[in-house]
Parts: structure tokens; sequence; C-alpha cells
């Protein structure tokens, strides 16, 4: 069932308006559209009105004198809203210059620019200063919530690698439930902790860097060890330079050879030297030292030995070290528990989703305007509800305009609801139309039955998915899902029975020969299941067809109803009677056939005349190979069916095979047999019960929406999206 | 392109070996045709090519399966390292090639359980036309397996740019499963020869 959608506009006192954005969202039942663009599209709509028929009461005069507006502000602000437009349609009909009559009207209006008039423009301006200001703030507000948003996810995903280890029975466990007021309450505990994961997060950072900063500090000092002169004493005096550098230690007694001076410390590999240049002639010392593979370093800039130094600076390095694990135990502590954070991060988007709807509004000085969507069976209640919460306003509920697109929402029972999912893959349908999810249903949960054909494959994912459904309480599409998932294995049990297996298995291979199902195993005869399939196929295309005449029977329309389509069941029928049938009822069948021929072949072309119209009408009889490409289509639940019993009957023989290998290790060779077999069993069954699950649930979408709903359905809704309270880890009671 | 070649040469190397198969179950009794009984100690020849079938039946589709799961799943994983949400309906397009390689796994056990190569049966004395049927029936599901795995991966990767846009994959998974058609049609055709040989 498709909910019919009213029209909602609502002035409301602008001191009102947060309250009731609150009251809104809880409803649920509205989906705002922009103000400010409908009342543009209104005035158009307005001047179109006064241009084809000038007497034609104006909308925006309409929505302003509606009843409950009363109270003086609101009465003078609708005023202005009227005299807005007023004003904009003078403006554009002087500037057109021209009159209803054809005439320059330009100059002979000018100078009649009345005192009425510019209070007019004075007025549009206010409003216009006044709408202007409303979304400036808006804008900063929501700017404002999807920062905190932002920020309060990023904190969470800082925090992901922190989080200790979920068990299944946790990950299975259902998102909490918790009250709105709890969830903003959240918020500024939430970001005070974003505030001192920033910290952490900065402050670690930082020790990052005087990590690298000491590490490399060390690094320099690191050949220096030895050097037990203080770096203070080794300054250049008069006639000599001290330059500081390491060198081979073999090479050092070429150096005294050479005449340097200097003092070397350690006496293996490289060590690190002190030379003493003379400054007169530095080239000379230079020379000798560079053929030695002398390598100047120069020491940093320090006081003290180079080895106090560094055990200084390693001292500091162990500092940061535990400063840094003290930060990660810290995040870790926060990490332990991320309920809060998760409440908050959920108040908060609620927050951002009605600042969002904010911007939506159009507000004058004293009142703000709000227009939408409100779902037809929730109106009344809303109605109610504003009543009592309001002392001012002005509501008006109606019909959607012809030109109007409205959002759709699709109500159904408990059963069919979840099937919605299915169709919405496909488009939702038109607002005005039909929603097929109660006649495709039942269909859905043949073919997907058939293609499955495993009774244990549906006994596991009943099992599964109601696990799953029970424990995790899944919201949205995935509930959805998992409910189909539910159904579709209780017709996989049933369809595996009637035409199936059992994990992989024939029935009369567990249970005898005289064991009474499958009553149609498609893996003996493969011809009949084909036909078989294909008929149901086939009945499946007669009952879209069924749906379409009698949608077009309502809508009037028994001209298609009648030469379109019915006259296609009457071909079949009699197409059916007189090939299965003796006569005489043969020739009822004869006489279906032909008339329905007639009709089809005699007002097809109905549209056209003439010639066109006998060719159109012949045309028709085209149609036939789209009807033979769709049942053919049906073949796939053959194969979908054939496959998964195979794939399963494959992987039994591997277990067989495994386990029979197994079997020849001495002592151990049966248990570990069977612990083999049974793993493979249960990892290789899953797996081609999820496999087969998928490619069944999407081949039978595939059906619905190509071989069935190409008969009668109207695509191209939009589904209704309600200023609500969307949150991701909390449930909202 | 260069994965194209590949299955290319895959699909013309069957075709060839096929045409093979024709000329030489046409030309043996004329060539031989002298002197049949002189040939005794040959023997049926039917296993070699039911192991051929079976070969033909895994490999191509295997192959195709492979190549576009493996094409579907760097553009899945290069959209949910952008968003890891997106992860679920990213997998759903990469599983969609899947199936060919299942197929083929189902038609080559069919053909191994049919000549007695699994199950024990006495293979060895497959007669030689037998043999040659069932590599003929290997044929679709090897052929269309690997063509259509490689195509429906084009449109997989197109779909996962849809959940990358969108945040669901929407209509492409219609369009993605329109190109398994074919192959479902192979797969009937081969189980159905296969059977019917048997």
């Amino acid at each position: 069932m498709i909910v019919p959608m009213k029209h909602i506009s609502l002035f409301i006192l602008k001191k009102d308006e947060r309250r009731i954005m609150k009251t809104l969202q809880r409803a649920g039942a509205v989906e705002l559209s922009a103000a400010a663009a409908e009342l543009q599209a209104e005035k158009e709509q307005a001047e179109k009105d006064r241009v084809t028929a000038p007497a034609a009461s104006d909308r925006t005069q309409a929505a302003s004198s509606a009843e409950g507006f009363d109270k003086e502000t609101l009465a003078k602000e609708s005023s202005e809203f009227v005299l807005a437009a007023e004003q904009e349609l003078a403006a554009l009909s002087a500037g057109e210059r021209i009159s209803d009559d054809g005439q320059p009207k330009n100059r002979k209006k000018a100078p009649e620019k009345s005192a009425a008039k510019i209070e007019a423009e004075e007025s549009a301006r206010n409003i216009a200063a006044a709408q202007q200001e409303f979304l400036r703030v808006g804008e900063q507000e929501l700017a404002a919530r999807e920062n905190d948003v932002q920020r309060i996810k990023g904190a969470l995903s800082a925090l992901v690698a922190y989080i200790p280890k979920e068990g299944v029975a946790k990950k299975l466990a259902a998102d909490p439930e918790c009250g709105e007021e709890e969830l903003i309450a959240a918020i500024p505990d939430a970001l005070a902790v974003c505030d001192s994961i920033d910290e952490i997060k900065k402050e670690t950072a930082a020790l990052k860097n005087e990590k690298e900063r000491l590490t490399s500090a060390i690094a320099q000092l690191k050949p220096f060890t030895e050097l037990t002169i203080p770096a203070e004493d080794i300054a250049s005096t008069k006639s000599a330079d001290f330059i500081t550098g390491l060198i081979s230690a073999s090479e050092l007694e070429k150096l005294r050879e050479a005449g340097v001076a200097f003092d070397a410390f350690g006496s293996e590999g490289k060590v690190p030297i002190v030379v003493a240049v003379p400054r007169k002639s530095p080239e000379e010392t230079e020379a000798i030292l560079k053929k030695a593979g002398f390598v100047q370093k120069v020491l940093p800039d320090m006081a003290g030995t180079a080895s106090e130094n560094k055990a200084k600076l390693e001292k500091e390095l162990e500092e940061n070290a535990g400063r840094l694990s003290e930060l990660r135990a810290e995040l870790a502590d926060i990490a332990q528990d991320t309920s809060a954070l998760k409440r908050g991060y959920d108040g908060a988007l609620i927050e951002q989703q009605r600042a969002k709807a904010r911007c939506d509004l159009f507000a004058t000085r004293e009142t703000v305007l709000l227009t939408g969507w409100v779902r037809s069976d929730m109106a009344d209640d809303l109605e109610a509800t504003l009543n009592s919460e309001l002392e001012v306003m002005s509501l008006e509920l109606r019909d959607p305009y012809d030109e109007e697109q409205p959002p759709t929402y699709c109500k159904n029972n408990k059963f069919f609801a979840p099937f919605e999912v299915v169709t919405n893959m496909y488009s939702p349908p038109d607002p005005r139309g039909y929603d097929p999810t109660t006649v495709m249903a039942p269909f859905y949960l043949l073919f997907f039955g058939l293609m499955m054909g495993d009774t244990g494959y549906g006994l596991l994912m009943t099992l599964f998915a109601t696990v799953f459904y029970k424990l995790k309480k899944p919201r949205g599409s995935v509930g959805q899902i998992c409910q189909i998932l539910i159904w579709g294995g209780i017709s996989t049990m049933i369809f595996g029975l009637l035409a199936g297996t059992c994990f992989g298995m024939n029935w009369y291979d567990i249970f005898g020969p005289s064991f009474p199902f499958p009553l149609l195993d498609p893996m003996k005869d493969q011809m009949t299941a084909l036909i078989v399939y294909c008929a149901l196929g086939f009945g499946q295309i007669i009952a879209g067809m069924i749906v379409s005449i009698v949608l077009h029977l309502k809508r009037g329309d028994w001209q298609t109803a009648l030469f379109d389509i019915g006259s296609w069941l009457l071909i079949f029928t009699g197409a059916a009677l007189a090939l299965l049938l003796k006569a005489p009822a043969k020739y009822v069948g004869f006489a279906l056939l032909g008339s329905g021929l007639i009709l089809l072949v005699g007002f097809g072309g109905r549209a056209k005349k003439g010639v066109g119209r006998v060719i159109g009408g012949l045309g028709k009889l085209y149609d036939i190979t789209g009807f033979l490409s769709d049942v053919l289509s049906y073949s796939r639940v053959f194969a979908l069916g054939l496959a998964t019993g195979a794939m399963g009957s494959a992987f039994n023989l591997v277990a067989n095979i495994a386990k029979d290998m197994l079997k020849g290790i001495p002592v151990v060779g049966g248990v570990v047999s069977f612990i083999v077999a049974a793993i493979l069993l249960a990892v290789l069954h899953v797996f081609c019960m999820a496999i087969n699950a998928l490619g069944a649930f999407i081949h039978c979408a595939r059906l619905q929406f190509i071989e069935y709903y190409n008969r009668f359905y109207t695509p191209g809704g939009r589904l209704f999206a309600p200023l609500g309270m969307y949150t991701k880890h909390n449930r909202i009671k | 392109m260069k994965k194209f070649r590949l299955i290319a040469v895959l699909v013309l190397a069957c075709l060839v070996l096929a045409a093979a198969t024709a000329a030489f179950a046409e030309g043996e009794p004329p060539m031989l045709g002298a002197a049949p009984q002189e040939n005794v100690d040959a023997g049926p020849k039917g296993f070699v090519w039911a192991a051929l079938a079976i070969c033909v039946a895994l490999i191509l589709p295997g192959v195709g399966s492979a190549l576009s799961v493996g094409m579907a799943g760097r553009a899945a994983a290069g959209v949910s390292a952008e968003d890891p949400e997106k992860g679920g309906a990213c997998l759903v397009f990469e599983l969609l090639p899947a199936t060919q390689g299942l197929y083929g796994f189902v038609v080559a056990i069919f053909i191994a359980m049919g000549c007695g190569i699994v199950g024990g049966g006495d293979f060895l004395s497959l007669a030689t036309e037998k043999g040659m049927s069932y590599f003929y029936g290997a044929l679709p599901i090897g052929i269309v397996g690997i063509v259509s795995a490689y195509f429906q991966a084009r449109v997989c990767c197109a779909g996962i740019g849809i959940v990358a846009k969108q945040g669901n994959g929407g209509m492409g998974i219609t369009y993605a499963i329109m190109v398994e058609l074919y192959a479902i049609l192979a797969l009937i055709i081969s189980i159905l020869m296969v059977v019917g040989i048997n």
C-alpha cells in the first residue's frame, strides 16, 4: 500500500521554531522541502494563474489567509508575504513593458508608482534581510554541528586500534537502546573526551618529534664516546685550530710520523681524534689528513664530554618512551568503554540532522514558514500535537497538485514489509502508482526456494538469519534482507523436499528408494523440471498481466485492459484449451484463440488511422517474442537449483575422498579422518549455502524486475525521507 | 586488453581442438579402414577425451572467474579504502562473476561422475565417441563461461563505481546479472548434453 502524501505548509512564530523542529524530528512524519524555493514556485504559479484567469485565487493569498492566522503579528507578516509577491509581480509585468491588451504600459504606469508600492518594496527588502539573517545563523549552526559529528567520528576512529578484541557474543549484541535526551546529554562529555584525545594526539606527535631529535643526536655523539676531553676544552688557540673527526686506528702511526699534532682515543677501528692544525699553513696538515682518510665531524654544541652528553640524551629518550607508553595507556583506557562516545556521536547526528532541516525554512522577522510532505496517516496526529504545543500557528494540509511529485512511502504488514527492499533495489514505486510488494512476495519466495532447492541449506539459512536477527536486531535494509532470508529459508526447506536435495544428498540416498520425495527430481527429469519451472514462470507473467488489467480498469482505461492485455490472455487460454483438450472443449479453445486474435489485431493499432491501424495491429503480434524470451528466462531457476544440489554433492564427495585418504594413517587415522571430514563439510557447505543464497537472492530479484514488473509496474518514485532521528550506534527508545 | 587476448587465445585453442576432434572422428575410419583388426591393442581412448572435457569445463570458466573476481576485487578494495562502510555492497559485486567458475565445476563433476573417473567406474573402457561427446558437452560452459565472466566483471566494476558515488549498488546489480543469463543458458545445455551422454 502506498500511503498518500499531504503537502504541509506551517506558519509559526519564530520563538516557537526550535521547539517545533524538535517535535517534528521526534514525530518523524514530515519531509521538509526548501520553503524559499516553494514560495518562488508559488509566485510563478500565481502569475501564470493571473495571466490565464485574472480572477483565479492567488495561492499565496490562500496560504496566508488560512484559518488560525488570527494573531496580529502573524496577520501582519502574512500580508508582508503577499505584498512581497505582489511587488515582485508588478516588477515583472513592468519589466515586460507589455500590458494585457498588448500596449506599451510602462510609460503610463511609471508616474503612478504609489506610496503603497514603495512601502511594499520596503517590506520585501525587510523580508529578504530577515531570511538572509536566518539562513546565515542556520548555516553557521549546521557547520558547528557537523564539526561536532566529525570530531567525535575522528575520536572513535583514533580509538579503533586500542579497542579490546570483541568476542562473538559481543559482536552479535544488539545496539543499545537509548532515550533521545540521554543521547543529546552525552554530547558535551563526548566532546570533552575528544578534547582529551586531541591533547593526547598532540602530545604524542610532539614526543615523537622529540624522539627523532634525540635519536639523531645520540647517533651523532656515538663515535665520540671515547673522546674524554670535554667539548669546551677543544677551543682554538692563537696558533692552531683544533678539528675533531674520525680516522682508522691503523693510520695513526703514519700521522705521527708525518709530524701532525693530534690526540687520538681508543685503538681499534675508527677512532675519534682531535688534530691541531697550524693556522699559518693548514694546507700541509690537511693534505696529510686527507691522505690518511680522516673524516671531519664537528662536535655538537655542548658542554662536557661526549659520553656524558650521550648518557644525558639517552636518559631523556627513556623518559620520552615512558611518556609515550603512558599516553598509549591513556588512549587504551579511554578505548575500554566507547559507549559514551558513541552515544555522543548519535546525539550529535540528531542535532546535525535538525540543523540541516532548519536551513530549509523560510523566515521573516517574526515568523517562520515550513513546507514539506507529511504522511497522510500521520497527519491528524501531527496536527493534534502541533495544536497542543502551539498557541499561534497556521497549518495548511492539502493533497499534492498534479504537477508536484511527492515522495513515496509504502506501508505493508509485518510479513510483506521486508520485501519492499527488493522493490526499492529496482526503484521505489511512483507515488501515484501501485505498490507491487504484496503481489511480488509470494512469487519471490516460490522462485527463491526453487533456486536454492536444498532443505539442508534452507534450514541453515533460516537458523543463521533468525539468530542474527534476534540477537543483533539489525535496522534498515539489513534487517529487511535478514527477514527475507528467514522466509526464503523456510521456502527453501519446502522446495528442497519437493524438488531438491538435503545438504547435496539425494533424498532416496538418505531414506531409501521408497521415500516418496522429491516429487520432481531435476537431476533425473531434466526436461520435465525445465518445463515445469518455465510454466511456473509463465504463471507469474500471467499474474502480472492480470494485475495490469485490474490497474487499468481501476484507472478507467478499459481499452488497454481489453485490447492490449486481455486479448493475449484470451489467446493463451484458447491455445492451451485447443492443444490440450479434445472436442468439444477444443472448439471453445479455438473460439477463444480467434476472438483474442481479432481483438488484438483489430484494435491493437487503434491509436492510428487507416493502413497504420492494420499494421499496428499486426505489429502487436510480434510481442509474442517478448513472452517467449521472458518465459525462457525462467530456465535459470532450473539451472541454479541444479547447481546448488550438484555443488553440495561435489563437496560431499570431496570430504569423502579426504576421509578415505586419511583413514590410512596408523592408530589416529579414524579420529583424524573424521575431524578433517567434519571441518571440510562444515566450511564447504556454509560457503555453498552463502554463494547460492546470494545468487538466488539476486536472480530472483531480477526475475521480478524484468519479467514481472515489466507488465504492470510504474517505477520512478523517491523514497520518503522524513526529518527524524537517524542514529548509528544506538536505537532510540 | 591483455586479459581479453588471453581469453581469446584460450577460447580459440578450444575451438581448434574441437575442430581437430571433429576431423579425427570423421577421418579415422577411412584412414584405418583397410585394417581395423590390426589396431586391437589401441583400445578405446574415450577416457582421454573425458579427462580433457573435465579440464575444459573447469579451466576455462575458472580462469575467467579468477580474472574477473580479481578485477572486481581491486575496484572494491579501492572503494572500501576510501569508505569501509561500502565494503559490503562492493563484496556483492565482487562475488557476482565468481559463479561461472562454479558452473564449470558443476559440469566437471557431472562429467567426472558420468564417465566413472570419480565413483569408481570402469573409465578405461570408455568408448572414444562417448569421450569426445563429453568434450563437446563441456564446450558451452567452458567458452561462454570465460567470456561472460570477463564481461560481467566489467559491468561489476562499473557497478562498484555506482556504490562509490551513491552508497548502494541500486540497479547495478541487475545490470551485472543480465550478463549472467548466457552463462546460465550454457550451463543448462552443458548439463543436458552431459546427462544425455550418460
